[in-house]
């Protein structure tokens, strides 16, 4: 889906504050509020957009991140991704092109927690032949205005 | 800053409620959690200063012209890893910088429009950076999950 300078302009206002009404938005950029409840819609039906709320993470009490590297079994990496993917504690898996097969990043309150999911998610499951551990800690950059909408 | 600001009963239920429903009124919720609708209003305002949590429009990185993500492991040598991930962090193609305890000192999460400007503007670009040792990228090629709710505010 392609933003045309309407799109793009509301998802700027959205951006900012994402509690702006419909009709303020239509005031800001005079244009219908129709218009803009029409477009907003579509935005985030086509998955351009996603509008609700973020929370830090370190405000929602998880101190501790793990990025977790994988090799698997050939032909395994889908399925172990799939699982890992079913976890609460894991924000993020994909299947990667280079080293590595599958990464992973998993989060939690500490960092005796985060060995905990590891020796019982990672360690003990089938299909992975090693493990490679990256402890971050602290992003000195984060575009989360961005994301990843499937 | 986060460590800042306790959270209490109300803040707990006005958060319940907008992650349900973002858009939902400070009337509607003030009704539903006894308190008046100014209330609400200070407290979300408190959180959002606070950097807590912010109410958001977020664009797809394809929607944005993204369609290559990788990440990429650095390793640096001769200068502070504090200063690459400055210098790093200021290039348009680089969407997150962290610091890690060991090597890679760096991992990026980068996004390009193409594997051929991955290639040319993010990966020759960063591999310019003064104290860069070395770069290994991987490419994400199938995004199983990816939670776009949590964030470092």
């Amino acid at each position: 889906m392609t933003l045309d300078p309407i799109d793009a302009s509301i998802v700027k206002l959205l951006g900012q504050d994402g509690r702006m009404s419909n009709r303020e938005v239509a005031r800001v950029l005079d244009v219908s509020e129709g218009m803009v409840r029409q477009r907003r819609k579509k935005l985030v039906e086509g998955k351009a957009i996603r509008l609700g709320m973020v929370t830090d993470l370190e405000a929602a009490g998880f101190l501790a991140t793990v990025i977790v590297r994988l090799k698997t079994e050939p032909a395994r990496a889908r399925e172990v991704a799939t699982a890992l993917a079913k976890l609460e504690c894991c924000t993020f898996v994909s299947l990667t092109l280079g080293r590595f097969d599958l990464m992973a990043v998993l989060i939690a309150r500490n960092r005796e927690e985060i060995a905990q999911l590891l020796d019982r998610h990672v360690n003990l499951a089938p299909g992975i032949n090693s493990i490679d551990i990256v402890e971050p800690v602290k992003a000195s950059k984060h575009r989360y205005d961005l994301v990843h909408l499937g | 800053m986060k460590n800042n600001h306790p959270l209490d009963e109300l803040d707990h239920g006005i958060l319940r409620q907008l992650r349900e429903d973002p858009q939902r009124s400070c009337k509607s919720m003030a009704e539903s959690l006894a308190v008046t609708e100014a209330t609400v209003a200070s407290r979300i305002r408190e959180m959002e200063n606070d950097g807590v949590m912010k109410i958001m429009a977020q664009l797809s990185f394809r929607a944005a012209g993204f369609d290559v993500l990788a990440n990429i492991d650095l390793t640096v040598s001769g200068r502070a890893v504090d200063a690459v991930a400055e210098e790093l962090a200021a290039m348009d193609g680089v969407a997150v910088v962290t610091i890690n305890i060991g090597d890679p000192a760096l991992s990026l999460l980068v996004m390009a429009s193409s594997l051929g400007s991955l290639q040319t503007s993010v990966i020759e670009g960063i591999a310019r950076v003064e104290g860069v040792r070395s770069t290994e990228t991987m490419i994400y090629a199938d995004i199983i999950k990816y939670r776009s709710d949590f964030a470092i505010l």
